[in-house]
């Protein structure tokens, strides 16, 4: 007992660290019962070959449905439907936003209310931008098919080559809200000394931007890249409500083939298989971010 | 015109009073002159031969006028300093050169050439900032290139342009770190031989030097002279550190309030201050300015001022002189009286003074000139003592309540606080109109 009471002595660093760990615990409980646990249930459903009818026993295949999945067809068209629809919302976000940011960053009377204007998308929701380009993308009375002379025919949603761009363009029109706040904020964190000097050093307006604004603005480029690419493929909303993965899965991308296999097809296997797949690309994707970035990112001070 | 007369060495250019009275040749009234009205002086006026002019320029923000009609012309391979308090509109008048600001009135020329509509980047001016401005994501090398870059100059020259001028400061081992990497004294380095690589028309230096220590404050100072006595390349240096600009400007230009106050070699601004302001802000410590009375039996008499005395100076002189102007026991005609002493003026001054007809004067003696004195006519109480290596600096309460400064000489008697002493000064006082601050003998 008295030993006992003595080896309770223990020095001021493991205090300190059980200290730490007794204050990250929630934190950790959180992420273990809604992250990892949910991760670990997905790799482990993916072991398992749900069976054509229900009420049957699912068999064990193993990492074999990891492989046959990975290389089926509707998982490849759905990957590349996927890869397109993050080429063509998160490059054109970025420098839509960015060039918004750069006009409203004069000096002008009136400035604040197209920078009201342009952040104004950040308040919408998802539900509601779709619906509002529903009804403008409708075939008898939108806006867009009007102009694109194609009312009457088939819908701009439901045309196999237009649905993925125009349900790319709701997205960047809904995020194109964040990344000008994102961009403004930049813009003004760069001290106008530095872009004066450069004027009297006789550098144009195209080169001041070139040659300084961009590499300070490029914490805040990597920044909207890698949330942008997650941002991306993790688009649902939009999708649900506008195609629900139509016109013949032109619109399939991963997360609502997930979806679909979840929750309407209920295969658990192959949804499971398919998360963990999702979650390897977007690891592998913003690891390589990181690495690509590191090296031309400038990040002030510590350069 | 107007340009001859600010250049003249210790003459005052005081602003619009200064304009209208001397300089026929602006018509102000004119309403079709337009900013560039200056184009049709008579060639060869003085602003075309300088480096670097400014005209009848002025700069509004909204409603605050941050510079003042001001004149200024900077001769070739002259180091000019612009001196003055914060907020004087100095560094407005620097961006005005420079192209970052744009006049609202009158002209900037360039080697003779206007240059209001000309784009900083096609002024050929370089600029060293407060803060230095270095580009941080570049390295040295790239900093200190990027001017010639701005101007497409070969790879192979910029090369060589930029180790030149990277030995000429020592910046050689320097070249490939970043600006983060650098002391301030390395990054003011850096900043010059940004300014310098490209050999421009003019310099422009916006208080380069004050965000360094005090030691390498000196040493730069030291270097930058050094540097534009090798260059030769015309400059003009903001300050508000009146020893900086005194012992680095070949001239220096005085500004207050938007205006400029007098344009003179640092003595000649020192020993002629053109106004009180002037007297007060060059030198240090600062010149001592006392109101006094003249003593003269003739204003005793008649009990009132003369009239053309200025309206503006009878409100300052009721505040200060409750008693208002009267005969006086024991007094002498024709000297500066105050706090219970006088001061003897020589026949000349007393003729200005009565040509202005003054009654009350601003008397300015610099402190280095105010000594304690046995037979001294103005009684004080010393109220501090500096020992200032070899003499004491006194601040002594007059018998007003003013505090002024005084110096005691090396190896005299040693003061202490408390000790009521009388004062008497070396040479003739400097004499400032009340209701202007002018110089009575100006």
């Amino acid at each position: 007992m008295i030993a006992g009471a003595h080896r309770r002595v223990r020095s001021p660093a493991v205090r300190e660290a059980a200290l730490g760990y007794l204050w990250v615990l929630p934190a950790l409980v959180v992420f273990a019962v809604f992250v990892f646990y949910p991760l670990g249930k997905a790799v482990w459903l993916g072991l398992y070959r749900t069976p054509p009818f229900p009420n049957l026993p699912s068999k064990y295949v193993g990492l074999s449905q990891y492989g046959s999945v990975a290389t089926s067809p509707p998982f490849l068209h759905s990957l590349e439907r996927t890869l397109l629809f993050v080429v063509l919302t998160v490059p054109a976000g970025i420098v839509l936003g960015l060039a918004l940011a750069a006009l409203a960053n004069q000096r002008l009377a009136g400035i604040r209310v197209f920078r009201t204007i342009f952040s104004s998308t950040v308040a919408t929701s998802t539900a509601v931008a779709s619906v509002i380009f529903f009804t403008l993308l409708d075939p008898q009375v939108g806006l867009f098919s009007y102009w694109l002379g194609k009312r009457g025919g088939t819908g701009i949603l439901q045309d196999p080559t237009l649905a993925l761009p125009a349900v790319s363009v709701v997205t960047l029109w809904q995020n194109i809200g964040f990344t000008f706040i994102l961009m403004s904020a930049a813009l003004q964190s760069i001290p106008d000394d530095l872009l004066e000097a450069a004027r009297v050093d006789g550098a144009s307006s195209w080169i001041r931007f070139r040659r300084i604004t961009l590499p300070l603005l490029s914490p805040t480029i990597f920044f909207a890249a890698v949330v942008g690419v997650i941002g991306s493929f993790q688009a649902f909303g939009q999708i649900d409500l506008l195609t629900q993965g139509g016109p013949n899965n032109h619109t399939l991308v991963l997360i609502y083939y997930i979806y679909q296999a979840a929750f309407i097809d209920n295969n658990y296997g192959l949804a499971a298989v398919m998360s963990v797949i999702l979650f390897l690309i977007l690891f592998v994707l913003t690891l390589a971010q990181f690495w690509f970035f590191e090296r031309r990112v400038f990040y002030g001070r510590s350069a | 015109m107007l340009a001859s007369r600010a250049t003249t060495s210790g003459d005052a250019a005081n602003g619009a009073d200064g304009a209208s009275r001397d300089a026929p040749v602006r018509d102000r009234g004119d309403p079709d002159a337009g900013p560039l009205d200056h184009d049709h002086e008579p060639a060869g006026a003085k602003h075309l031969t300088a480096a670097v002019a400014l005209v009848g320029v002025s700069k509004r923000y909204g409603d605050v006028e941050a510079v003042r009609d001001f004149t200024l012309e900077v001769e070739p391979g002259e180091l000019l300093v612009l001196l003055g308090p914060s907020g004087c509109g100095k560094s407005t008048v620097l961006r005005l050169v420079a192209g970052l600001e744009h006049p609202s009135e009158g002209t900037v020329l360039i080697g003779g050439t206007v240059v209001n509509d000309v784009d900083p980047k096609d002024r050929d001016v370089a600029m060293v900032f407060q803060s230095y401005a270095l580009y941080p994501h570049l390295s040295v090398r790239q900093n200190i290139e990027f001017p010639l870059r701005s101007r497409r100059a070969p790879a192979r020259r910029r090369r060589e342009l930029v180790d030149e001028v990277a030995r000429g400061l020592q910046l050689e081992r320097l070249l490939d770190r970043k600006p983060a990497q650098l002391s301030g004294g390395q990054r003011q380095r850096v900043a010059l031989a940004r300014a310098i690589v490209r050999r421009p028309a003019a310099f422009l230096l916006d208080e380069p030097l004050s965000n360094l220590d005090a030691q390498l404050r000196l040493e730069m100072r030291a270097e930058l002279v050094e540097l534009h006595a090798r260059l030769g390349t015309t400059s003009i240096y903001v300050t508000h550190d009146q020893v900086e600009a005194t012992t680095m400007g070949q001239r220096i230009a005085v500004m207050h309030e938007g205006r400029l106050q007098q344009v003179g070699a640092p003595r000649a601004v020192y020993e002629r201050p053109a106004n009180a302001f002037v007297a007060g802000f060059v030198g240090h410590p600062p010149m001592n300015i006392v109101p006094a009375r003249i003593g003269t039996a003739e204003l005793a008499r008649t009990g009132a001022r003369a009239p053309g005395s200025a309206g503006a100076g009878a409100g300052w002189d009721a505040e200060r002189y409750p008693s208002g102007p009267s005969a006086r026991a024991g007094e002498s005609a024709g000297a500066a009286i105050f706090a219970g002493g006088e001061i003897a003026l020589s026949p000349e001054l007393v003729a200005r003074v009565r040509r202005r007809n003054l009654d009350h004067v601003l008397v300015g003696i610099r402190p280095e000139d105010l000594h304690p004195d046995p037979k001294g006519a103005v009684s004080a109480t010393v109220s501090l003592v500096e020992d200032v290596a070899g003499y004491q600096q006194l601040s002594c309460r007059l018998g007003t309540g003013q505090l002024v400064g005084a110096s005691a000489i090396a190896g005299g008697p040693v003061f202490r606080t408390g000790e009521a002493i009388t004062l008497s000064a070396l040479g003739e006082p400097h004499l400032f109109d009340p209701s202007n601050g002018e110089r009575v003998d100006s």
